[in-house]
């Protein structure tokens, strides 16, 4: 299978990792599938620590603290009761599907990190068309979400579900087109090659608008704030984990986390320049981008309110979507009609051409519908 | 809705929570960090003190809920302790005591009660200022005993026993003076004689003995009878009353053989009002009123009489000029009626009886012409508290208004009128100046009392006055100075006498005011057996104190209003100082019941399951007050 | 092109958290338009006017706190005007004073959760209710201070307020006043111009005027629907003529006016309770009056601005010591009764934050 060539020493010349890296093929897949695991269900454990830890003093107050030292080992007590609390069906719920969804929401996000470079060479598989692969598996979590929904046969989540696929949907389109210019500019859809055509200049100079919309759409792609409508605890309640208890909620909340971790680490490779970075090594450079990233996710939930679902549709579709298109084309032109330039002035004119857009769609962009006669 | 602010505002929120994430962060302490906490805290738990309660279910009755549970034993005390009524008496007369006595129906050692500390207990029975009243504990919960109507009952149904006991003291050979046969006076002339053994003599300027009680009180309200047989009681033991006789100087009677001398003139002179043209005959003042028509002089007086003033003589004068046959009688008083001194029953009475009021109104002239008199007022409005705590009336400028009036009687105060040759030092108000404790004037042997030292003030502090003299002189004359008598024998059993009863006052009968105008006579008429003893039972018996068996408040229905605590007449409720500490020892006491159960039974709290409820030792949120505070 | 939907019936509550207590909004729904909805209330009906009728004048007080648990102050208040006017007793300057301070300090905690409440309805996590818990707690501690309870304080007594102020009151209320306008700012920095807050509350749950007028709404959803009617000015009680304020009123009558008006009163409140330190005078601040109150018999009506609405109670007296009659004109529940006409047609996210944006309390709705 020519899409799956996952010899590690075959394909990067930016490669740091020393050629006799350990085993073969096999050896490889397990030990990296191993390596994700642990990471995804570490780090979704420190975001959880994090973001209560940022979120409180955000908010003024010190967070969780009486756990461990600093509150550190408040998630894994979590976690704890998590597990040993009743894990409850709804009697009239869709069991199997009940049961399944869980899986499928967490199993394609856990995917996605098999494209995602931790380093130079470290990671599952470098496919040639690893963006594409991310664009493709990350929309399945939306089933998973949606079958919790339906199974859970509750009308919160129900509603919940409905939202999330809408959503989905909507901006998945302006992301995939904001990447499309990062692909342009690389001319590769690998991932790998994507960072290391960044060793200059990262991304977000290049294509600030694309990573403008990029975030906003990861935002609404990993419900939260100001997107978080999917579980809105003050509409509906909880959204589609309503009626999720114990491990199967577990489950469900850490793929949620584990999407901002994809959607961080996407971030980080896509526009921050991955693993590069000076003095430190590659890894540090990388997980200080995803926390960055993180943080910053965080720093908006702790400042603005929830949209309504018609503002959120109406925001992917009149907003993200013309300026997404228009993005394209200016990368376009510039790839086409003037490859040679110096990238300092395409930074300066995408940056220009940013502000320019940004302000002037801003004008006659209405956000939200009115009343609806009934 | 148009992003106008182009992403503005959301920036500056945000700028807003990154400064916030640099601040302190604001925590909630734990309870052992917690160390601000108000000392008013109505907190988890009730301190109740067995020391001080004496079951009055006050309480009990004043908790919203009803969550207090109250058991007292029926019999047996911890002792008996001073009550609010007797405290406040200024001659500390044992109140609870012979109210207890009328229950048990034996006005008569009611009487005597009183006798211990008051010579005319019948006087008092019918005009005391009852401050006792005003002090009841009962008065908080709904209306005060009504202890004066009760000693009305007492002496009303007195059968004399007291006679029996008193004993008359030997005689000592000294001779002692007095000046004044008022109620402080003949107080201390009683006292002297009767248990000292001195001679007294009183003298007396009016053809009348009895000083106010006899010129300056109406016979409606204070009979005439009543007053002389309780000064013939006084005649009785030997004092001797010499009427007519004004008294040049106190120094000459030293020299005529009196050891001490007694000035108990009082206050008779009325102060002026301070306007132009008082000096109108048709003015006339309120004391030299009430003496003149008490003294059975014919008093002429026109329709329309105007009383300035809202004292008790403005009362009595007002109501007096009714009875002579004036038809329209108005008080005119610069504040309002609360913040009147007279006593409200007279108030009452004098409303009923068709005196009108003009308050917050003070007169600013007297203009007379031959056919009347014309009274130039002034409106008032209150403004700041002064030192008396009543708010200082202050004039409203250009509000003058003028009455037409046939007489005008002024009864805006009085003040002791002491003649220069008595040589006496005077002080403010021409108050005769005492050491406080003694009475002693700036002559040793002369001693000073009542009224002419305090102004006008009341019949019982007249009393208490007269009782000090007598202490004084007693020991001035080497003597004890120990004037107290036992006329009943001490209390063996403090039975509950049933009670306290839930309800008011019975009616006070008396006559209808059609009557009352035509005559002198009493107006309000005693209470009947029933009446009276209802009304002692409604006594909360505050000197003794029960053992309370049983005080219980049921945890999960209070609601920590804290009414309880503030309707406790005898402060022994007390909300818990700390929340946290509190409840930590309430957890503490649960556990510690809880390993008195059986291994199966146990759980962490005692409250969620109700049979380990049941088998508990029964629980109590109220905890010894000591035992608390010294934790 | 019309898709063919299907209505359904969704219950927001009882148990939900955006209803602040008990109560039920039966919602049918088309999609996510609200095509009707029927406000159900009554869990949390304690009878508490029927309980008062058993019980006596002053053990009808701490029931009164019970009513609107946010702003127990504000209810002690018109209670025990109503009974002094009924019983015609008189109060100190001081504890007049000392009302007016408490009552305002009330209305800031009440405003404070009714924004905090309905910002967090919008969905920001938190955050500014959190800020705004921090100011509230400093209010709790002042009322601590001066009666020992956090939440049902029971302070006000016929005839004055409980406890007179402890020493150290007057100066942490002086430094609370101080700082209190830059906490407002601060409010207003992360809130007022947030766009996302604009486009989910400008124009949203419109209450015309002349619907607002004829529902009898009172309190700030009246004023935002630009009704300046405010009984501290029209029918002044207590002190309130001796001070200087101003009315806040709304243009719009959406749920952002209302949102505005409630942070200009919490100005507005700060300016009375500066002027209000200012002339507190000294002397007693309790009237005795006896435990079993026995008022004349007759009816009486008293009424103050309570941080909700015009809060009043009718009281009959039979000259016994219990109230034969006694009856609260709760604002929440007045204002609630034009929540149908204001959400038809909007979005299921819109009826939270219109129904947040009245600021009800279910303890004084059902009472």
């Amino acid at each position: 299978m020519a899409i799956l060539s996952t010899n590690p020493n075959s394909f990067s010349q930016l490669a740091v990792l020393p050629p006799d890296w350990p085993g073969n093929f096999w050896l490889h897949w397990v030990v990296f599938t191993v390596i994700i695991l642990a990471f995804v269900l570490n780090t979704a454990l420190i975001f959880i620590w994090l973001e209560r830890r940022a979120l409180g003093r955000f908010q003024v107050r010190l967070g969780p603290n009486r756990v461990g030292p600093f509150g550190l080992l408040q998630p894994i007590a979590d976690v704890l009761k998590l597990l040993t609390k009743e894990d409850m069906i709804p009697a009239k719920g869709d069991k199997l599907v009940f049961w399944l969804a869980p899986l499928v929401a967490f199993v394609p996000v856990l995917m996605i990190f098999a494209v995602i470079p931790f380093q130079s060479g470290a990671l599952l598989a470098d496919l040639n068309i690893g963006i594409l692969y991310v664009v493709a598996i990350s929309s399945v979590a939306a089933v998973g979400v949606f079958m919790a929904g339906w199974a859970s046969n509750n009308k919160y989540s129900l509603i919940g579900a409905m939202r999330d696929v809408a959503m989905l949907i909507s901006y998945e389109i302006p992301i995939v087109l904001s990447i499309v210019g990062v692909v342009l500019i690389t001319g590769s859809l690998s991932l790998t090659e994507i960072v290391g055509a960044q060793r200059d200049i990262p991304f977000i100079l290049l294509q600030p608008l694309g990573f403008l919309i990029f975030f906003i759409g990861s935002l609404a792609e990993s419900n939260r704030t100001p997107f978080d409508l999917v579980e809105a605890d003050s509409e509906l309640v909880a959204g589609y984990h309503i009626e999720y208890s114990g491990m199967k909620f577990a489950t469900l909340f850490l793929a949620e986390y584990a999407e901002v971790i994809a959607m961080s680490a996407l971030m980080t490779t896509l526009f921050l320049g991955g693993w590069q970075g000076p003095l430190l090594p590659p890894i540090i450079w990388f997980l200080i981008k995803v926390f960055a990233v993180f943080l910053f996710i965080v720093w908006i939930r702790s400042t603005i309110p929830r949209m309504r679902i018609d503002q959120v549709m109406a925001f992917a579709w009149k907003f993200l979507l013309p300026l997404a298109l228009i993005n394209l084309l200016i990368t376009s032109l510039q790839v086409v009609f003037w490859p040679e330039a110096s990238p300092w002035l395409i930074v300066f004119l995408n940056l220009v051409a940013m502000v320019v857009l940004v302000l002037s769609w801003s004008r006659f962009f209405r956000l939200g519908g009115e009343r609806i006669e009934v | 809705m148009r992003f106008e602010h182009y992403g503005n505002g959301i920036a500056k929120g945000m700028a807003l929570t990154l400064k916030h994430l640099f601040r302190k962060p604001i925590t909630t302490q734990y309870p052992e960090e917690k160390l601000t906490v108000s000392r008013r805290i109505r907190g988890n738990v009730l301190a109740w003190s067995q020391e001080k309660c004496i079951g009055c279910y006050t309480c009990a009755q004043s908790c919203p809920h009803g969550c207090i549970d109250i058991m007292t034993s029926e019999k047996g005390t911890k002792g008996l302790v001073p009550a609010p009524c007797s405290q406040s008496c200024p001659a500390h007369v044992d109140v609870p005591r012979y109210i207890r006595l009328i229950t048990a129906g034996k006005p008569s050692e009611a009487v005597a009660v009183n006798r211990e500390k008051i010579p005319f207990p019948s006087v008092c029975a019918y005009i005391c200022a009852h401050p006792c009243e005003a002090a009841c504990s009962r008065g908080q919960i709904d209306e005060p005993i009504a202890i004066r109507m009760l000693k009305r009952f007492a002496v009303d149904n007195d059968s004399g026993l007291w006679r029996k006991r008193s004993k008359i003291a030997s005689p000592s050979g000294k001779r002692v003076a007095i000046i004044g046969s008022g109620p402080a006076g003949l107080t201390a002339a009683y006292y002297l004689t009767k248990l000292s053994g001195h001679l007294v003599t009183v003298f007396e300027a009016l053809p009348e003995p009895g000083g106010m009680m006899r010129v300056g009180i109406p016979s409606y309200r204070l009979p005439r009878d009543i007053l002389k047989a309780e000064i013939k009681e006084i005649e009785n033991v030997g004092v001797k009353i010499e009427i007519n006789t004004k008294v040049d100087s106190p120094q000459s009677l030293l020299g005529q053989g009196f050891s001490a001398v007694f000035v108990a003139t009082g206050a008779h002179q009325t102060t002026e009002i301070g306007v132009a043209g008082e000096d109108d005959p048709r003015v006339l003042g309120g004391t030299d009123f009430l003496r003149e028509v008490n003294l059975g002089k014919k008093i002429e007086l026109g329709n329309r009489v105007a009383v300035i003033g809202g004292g008790n003589t403005a009362m009595d004068s007002a109501r007096t000029a009714l009875r002579l046959g004036a038809k329209e009688v108005t008080i005119v008083y610069r504040r309002t009626r609360a913040e009147m001194p007279a006593s409200s029953e007279e108030i009452e009475a004098a409303t009923e009886e068709g005196v009108k009021f003009l308050f917050l109104t003070a007169p600013s002239q007297i203009t007379s012409s031959d056919r009347e008199l014309e009274l130039e007022c002034l409106r008032m409005k209150l403004g700041a508290e002064d030192l008396s705590g009543r708010r200082r009336p202050e004039p409203i400028a250009g509000s003058e208004f003028t009455i037409s009036l046939d007489n005008i009687i002024s009864a805006i105060g009085q003040r002791p009128l002491v003649p220069a040759s008595f040589n006496l030092a005077t002080g403010q108000g021409d108050k005769i100046q005492v050491a406080p404790d003694t009475l002693v004037t700036n002559n040793k042997a002369i001693f000073a009392g009542g009224d002419a030292i305090s102004g006008p003030a009341t019949v019982i502090e007249a009393i208490a006055a007269g009782r000090q003299a007598a202490i004084s002189i007693d020991k001035y004359l080497g003597g004890s100075g120990i004037i107290d008598e036992t006329l009943t024998p001490p209390e063996q059993i403090l039975d509950r006498l049933g009670g306290p009863i839930e309800g008011w006052r019975p009616k006070i009968d008396a006559i209808p005011h059609e009557k009352r105008l035509s005559s002198f006579s009493e107006t309000e008429l005693g209470w009947s057996k029933q009446s009276a003893s209802e009304e002692t039972q409604r006594c909360l018996r505050c000197d003794i104190t029960y053992e309370v068996e049983k005080y219980q408040l049921r945890g999960g229905q209070c609601i920590y209003c804290g009414l309880c605590v503030e309707a406790c007449p005898f402060d022994a409720l007390f909300m818990g100082y700390s929340y946290e500490r509190a409840s930590y020892r309430l957890h503490e006491q649960l556990l510690s019941k809880e390993e008195l159960l059986l291994p199966d039974k146990r759980q962490a709290s005692g409250y969620a399951h109700p049979e380990v409820e049941e088998t508990l030792p029964k629980q109590t949120l109220l905890i010894d007050r000591r035992e608390y505070f010294t934790r | 092109m019309t898709l063919k939907t299907e209505h359904f019936v969704l219950n927001l509550g009882p148990l939900h958290p955006s209803t602040h207590g008990v109560f039920r909004l039966r919602a049918t729904l088309d999609g996510e338009v609200i095509v009707d909805i029927e406000p159900v209330i009554g869990y949390l009906h304690r009878g508490i006017e029927k309980l008062a009728e058993g019980c006596t004048y002053k053990q009808n007080i701490p029931f009164t706190d019970r009513l609107d648990y946010l702003a127990s102050m504000s209810n002690n208040l018109p209670y025990v005007m109503a009974v002094e006017k009924l019983a015609e007793i008189n109060v100190p300057e001081r504890a007049e004073y000392l009302r007016v301070i408490m009552v305002e300090l009330q209305r800031i905690v009440s405003h404070i959760i009714a924004v905090g409440t309905f910002v967090q309805d919008l969905g920001a996590f938190g955050t500014p209710l959190l800020y705004m818990f921090r100011e509230r707690e400093k209010i709790l501690d002042l009322f601590e201070m001066v009666c020992g309870q956090r939440l049902t304080y029971n302070y006000m007594r016929f005839g004055g307020v409980s406890h007179d102020i402890p020493d150290e009151f007057l100066p942490a209320l002086a430094k609370f006043v101080d700082r209190m306008p830059g906490f407002i700012d601060e409010y207003d920095q992360l809130l007022a111009e947030n766009e996302i807050l604009l486009a989910r509350t400008k124009g949203v749950g419109i209450l015309p005027k002349d619907l607002a007028i004829n529902i009898s709404a009172s309190g700030p959803v009246l004023r935002a629907s630009g009704v300046k009617w405010d009984i501290r000015k029209a029918d002044p009680y207590s002190v309130y003529d001796r001070f200087e304020f101003d009315i806040p009123t709304g243009s719009i009558s959406d749920a952002y006016d209302r949102y505005r008006v409630r942070i200009e009163e919490m100005r507005q409140c700060v300016r009375i309770l500066r002027q209000a330190m200012e002339q507190l005078p000294k002397g007693k601040v309790l009237t005795e009056v006896p435990l079993k109150l026995r008022p004349p018999a007759g009816e009486v009506y008293a009424h103050i601005e309570a941080p909700k609405g015009e809060l009043g109670f009718y009281l009959v007296s039979d000259n016994s010591d219990k109230p034969y009659r006694f009856h609260v004109r709760a604002p929440s529940l007045i204002n609630l009764t034009a929540l149908r006409q204001m959400l038809i047609g909007w979005k299921l996210a819109d009826a939270i934050i219109v129904f947040g944006s009245i600021d009800i309390c279910l303890g004084e709705v059902d009472r």
